[in-house]
């Protein structure tokens, strides 16, 4: 017995001792396509008979610590068939893990299953990834996939009104959203007045769209961050892809520049509105275009650069002649151009296995100017941003269960509103104006950390310090993150994120109307920053079979300094729009439902938000506290795909909102004029924001008909119509005389009813 | 593929003409009626008060407003009386909607109440004005410019500003005689039609310093031969806050659509309008070649 005691003890101590003197190594490498060689973001590796796992970051890249020895790491994504990968840890090891895209099966609903498990037992909240592959039957107009109109689909984000650029999160203002493209800030994301996204969906990778719990990483908006990734572009072959639409075409190609060491995307979207009203006889001098570009480039196994472009324009361009009384021929010019130009260097390092670098150089150009000319008159009135910024992030893979990030980012803003410049009569009207040159200059740093508290408990942290300093004036604060799940069940978990944001600048726009064209405007001496806090509370669900993932989530939101104009403020021709801003308050709350199918024979999400959303400004509406516009109590949205058959596809989008606000007039008096040569009809409104506009629904349908499926060349016919059973999105109220009575009524026209299209895509 | 060239035209013509969804009709409950107070000094003579009563916004006023809706909004029977140092003048009607008294004393510095009540709709507000110094032209001439073919007509004018915070309005007048208009039918201001060229200017001595100010601006279409008829009157902040009020409303063109909406102030309790005492400076002046 004793023996046997003795032995038993040795045994132990010789296997503590290994245990003590058991190293860890760190396997890392990125996550590729095998067919095309694109970095896979978002991936899960596990290790087997391990609680091990790590993501892959949104550079495709993983690190994951263990202890010497056998390991098997299983790699999955949705979209991919999964892989597994034995490996001996003796060192640490660079492995890139390489997944096989495959069609939709039974074994991928289970990887998607799988995904909604992480996403529920992960610590995000209020976030959603789109990514174009997964939602290109969705209809939008003209039959082309819209992220952004895909987006307003999605519980918490509410389209502005119909024809409108803006969009809304969580009660929020169309200011407070930050769209970032490859990580530079996009300015104008519509064309058409918002009928169109500036983004090309072929040229799209994914995006994330945060609207609570923000992670410190971002900063600089209220309400919603959009981060925006483009596609790297095929390392294995030249590829492409693009359709022809009823009003606009487009072109995808992509391919290795050095096979499985460079390549390229290169992507162009241009619509023929106006050639094709000249042919019907018709004048529309109006085009818009898009152009992405990436280069990406692995320099070696630790360094990886990268080159994005975007460049997209509003063009309308009018020349004509006009014979005046007296016989002159007056040349009439009329000219508007908006657009953006955005430019981003990355630098991907792997200073160790466990220490993950990016630096980005980004570059911005907004800018719109309107222009006309009428004989010797002529008027110019424009509006850019410059921006020019540098941002380091950092992620250190510290151990499983505990990932740091940490980072810098400095950005030169240059704004220059309001740019006046007249010639000939129409100069004592309105003087010129150089534009007040604004510059601000917006800094931040952050940390944060991931950590599991024990398990089923985790927690993410930390915080944003940012500054801007403008007109010699600092502003600077703190902005805390939390994020923590706790799980309830095997698939189940309670989520709650706080988050503070800060931003420095303002979108200057009319409660009446919302143009492309509304005003950027930094924080100045005067014009503060806006802050919020916003806390969430949620529960997530991931249902096995079928693989729905089911999400609840209720917010508050307090919102300080958010702008608007001052009443009877003068927006037109204006060169002091300072002078017009008032800062106030804001709050918003809420619940959010979402249940949502990512793939399968039958997939899309049903979505509800309930909402409410108000403000306070001291000297407006008599100082009483007053709704937003955009105050919509219900929204509601269907979004489904059905594969008919091998051949057909059917898209289906059912949406209903209640209505936005409005400061209606009730009434109206006579009051004789100062001058006392006639009576002025002076209107009386309610007070602000107080009338509700119609509560506005519509169906849309999208067929798409794949035709020839081979291996090499694959095309379809998309068939989509928009607001099927034409009923007005109301997007004003106007008062018009009753066409058999004569009298007066009230009423709120639609932009557009049904709208019919068809479009042809293809890939090779 | 020539089916698809086609094609194409056909669905690009379905998609440019769409269908215009029919508009939705929508109840919005419309304001309380309110009594409209409008107030006006005959120099020297008269003070005049018009009452009348706001309406619903659906009814019609892009023409001017015909006999039955000024019956209906101008307030034929009201009890109108102005208080000023322990004195309670009652003011007589003068015409339907119009009310006037000869013997109130029109002082500089006087603090004047107004106490309106409408019998036939139980309603009633209250005002109060403080009447400003008179204030009178120093000068006041007008300069032809010649730019190239252009012919341009400056006014400049100069007046003495007092001391302290002070507020004027300046009205110009082009071929009209106002005061005629008002004292020989003073409905005739319920004109909405009236195309008199007219320009009013809200003026505030905050950028300059007292004494003597002159100020200049242009004429436009003035031509040799017409008559320019100006008033300067020394007003109160509450008056100039609402004409500058009017004058952002004017300047935005496009009106509803692009301005913010506004409630202009007013000094009416319970009421719309202003009730304001000021003394106009007239000068008349004849354009010359």
């Amino acid at each position: 017995m004793n023996r046997l005691l003795i032995v038993t003890t040795a045994l132990l101590l010789c296997f503590c001792h290994a245990k003590a003197q058991q190293k860890t190594y760190t396997v890392s490498g990125y996550m590729l396509d095998k067919q095309t060689g694109q970095p896979i973001l978002g991936g899960q590796i596990n290790v087997q008979n391990s609680t091990a796992s790590v993501i892959a970051n949104s550079y495709g890249f993983y690190s994951i610590t263990l202890d010497s020895g056998w390991h098997v790491l299983e790699s999955q994504q949705a979209g991919y068939d999964r892989d597994t990968m034995r490996i001996w840890l003796g060192k640490d090891e660079t492995r890139n893990i390489l997944l096989t895209k495959t069609p939709y099966t039974i074994g991928e609903a289970t990887v998607i299953a799988r995904r909604n498990v992480q996403e529920v037992k992960s610590t995000r909240i209020s976030v959603i990834n789109l990514k174009p592959a997964d939602i290109r039957n969705i209809p939008t107009i003209g039959g082309e996939l819209d992220i952004i109109k895909v987006a307003q689909l999605l519980p918490g984000i509410q389209k502005g009104a119909e024809g409108q650029s803006g969009f809304q999160v969580r009660g929020g203002d169309p200011d407070q959203n930050l769209i970032l493209l490859d990580e530079a800030t996009v300015y104008n994301i519509s064309h058409l007045f918002g009928f169109f996204s500036v983004f090309i969906p072929e040229a799209i990778e994914d995006m994330d769209i945060y609207k609570g719990g923000f992670p410190a990483e971002y900063g600089g908006r209220l309400s919603s961050i959009l981060d925006i990734r483009m596609k790297d572009g095929n390392r294995q072959r030249l590829a492409g892809s693009g359709g022809i639409g009823i009003l606009s075409s487009r072109l995808t190609l992509e391919g290795p520049i050095v096979k499985d060491k460079a390549s390229f995307i290169l992507s162009g979207r241009r619509t023929y509105i106006d050639r094709v009203f000249k042919l019907a006889g018709l004048t529309l001098p109006y085009y818009f275009y898009d152009m992405n570009a990436r280069l990406n480039w692995t320099v070696d196994k630790k360094n990886k650069l990268f080159y994005s472009f975007y460049l997209g324009n509003d063009v309308l361009k009018e020349n004509s002649e006009q014979r005046t009384d007296s016989g002159d021929v007056l040349q009439v010019k009329f000219g508007f151009q908006l657009g953006n130009i955005t430019n981003t260097l990355r630098w991907n390092h792997i200073f160790n296995p466990k220490l993950f670098c990016n630096t980005s150089f980004i570059n911005t150009r907004f800018r719109y100017y309107v222009s006309g000319e009428f004989g010797d008159n002529s008027i110019f009135i424009g509006s850019r941003i410059y921006d020019y910024g540098i941002k380091s992030d950092f992620t250190w893979y510290k151990k499983p269960g505990n990932t740091i990030k940490y980072g810098i980012s400095a950005i030169n803003h240059t704004f220059k509103p309001n740019v006046i410049s007249a010639k000939g009569v129409i100069e004592e009207l309105l003087k010129d104006s150089a534009g007040k040159v604004i510059n601000t200059q917006e800094t931040g740093v952050y940390l944060r950390s991931e950590k599991q508290i024990k398990p089923g408990f985790k927690i993410n942290y930390g915080a944003r310090i940012s500054a801007c300093f403008t007109e010699g004036k600092l502003y600077a604060g703190l902005e805390p993150r939390v994020a923590a799940v706790y799980e309830t069940g095997k698939y189940s978990a309670i989520k709650f994120g706080y988050a503070r944001m800060k931003q420095y600048l303002h979108l200057v726009s009319s409660s009446s109307v919302s143009l492309p064209t509304d005003l950027w405007y930094p924080v100045t001496r005067n014009i503060k920053p806006q802050r919020s806090d916003q806390w969430t509370l949620g529960y997530q669900h991931a249902f096995r079979k079928p693989d729905f993932l089911f999400s609840a989530e209720v917010y508050y939101k307090t919102m300080q300094n958010t702008t608007e104009y001052r009443e009877g403020a003068v927006l037109i021709l204006n060169n002091n729009y300072e002078n017009e801003l008032l800062q106030g308050n804001g709050r918003a709350y809420g619940a959010e439902f979402l249940l949502k199918r990512d793939k399968g024979k039958l997939n899309g999400w049903i979505g509800y938000t309930l909402s409410y959303s108000d403000r306070h400004f001291t000297t407006l509406n008599g100082g009483n506290r007053f709704p937003a516009k955009y105050d919509r109590r219900h929204s509601f949205s269907l979004v489904a795909n059905y594969v008919l058959s091998k051949r057909w596809d059917l898209g289906l989008v059912w949406v209903y909102n209640s209505g936005s606000r409005f400061t209606a007039q009730t009434g109206k008096y006579f009051m004789p004029n100062p001058s006392l040569t006639g009576v002025d009809v002076v209107p009386v409104y309610s007070s602000r924001n107080a009338v509700r506009m119609s509560a506005s629904h519509r169906l849309d349908l999208n067929l798409v008909l794949k035709c020839r499926q081979t291996k090499k060349f694959k095309t379809e016919w998309v068939f989509s119509a928009y607001n099927t059973y034409n009923r007005a999105e109301p997007y004003r109220v106007r008062i018009v005389a009753d066409k058999t009575t004569g009298a007066l009524k009230y009423e709120q026209p639609g932009l557009f009813g049904t709208l019919c299209s068809i479009a042809y895509n293809f890939r090779f | 593929m020539k089916n698809i060239l086609v094609a194409i035209p056909c669905i690009l013509g379905l998609f440019i003409t769409g269908c215009r969804p029919e508009p939705i009709p929508i109840k919005i409950p419309q304001a309380d009626g309110k009594l409209v107070v409008s107030s006006q000094i005959i120099p020297n003579t008269t003070l005049l008060i018009s009452l009348s009563r706001s309406f619903n916004a659906l009814t019609p006023t892009d023409t001017n407003p015909g006999q039955n809706l000024l019956e209906q909004i101008l307030v034929a029977h009201a009890r109108v009386t102005v208080e000023h140092g322990g004195i309670t003048d009652t003011l007589l009607r003068v015409a339907p909607g119009f009310y006037g008294s000869i013997t109130t004393p029109l002082m500089a510095n006087q603090t004047y109440t107004l106490h309106v009540y409408d019998s036939s709709s139980g309603k009633s507000v209250t005002a109060q004005t403080t009447m400003q110094t008179r204030l009178t032209l120093d000068t006041a001439w007008v300069e032809r410019r010649i730019s190239g073919r252009d012919t341009q007509r400056w006014l400049h004018y100069a007046f003495t500003d007092p001391a302290g915070v002070n507020f004027y309005m300046l009205n110009t007048y082009r071929n009209t005689s106002f005061f005629t208009n008002v004292i020989s039918n003073p409905a005739r201001v319920f004109n909405l039609m009236s195309n008199a060229d007219v320009n009013t200017i809200p003026i505030t001595d905050g950028l300059f310093k007292p004494g003597r100010h002159e100020e200049s601006m242009n004429l436009g279409n003035y031509a040799a031969g017409d008559t320019l008829t100006l008033t300067l009157s020394h007003i109160d902040q509450t008056y100039y806050t609402y004409l500058v009020q009017k004058q952002r409303a004017a300047r935005n063109g496009l009106g509803a659509f692009f301005g913010e909406p506004v409630n202009y102030s007013s000094n009416v309790r319970g009421g719309y309008g202003f009730f304001t005492a000021h003394w106009p400076d007239v000068r008349t002046l004849i354009i010359k070649e």
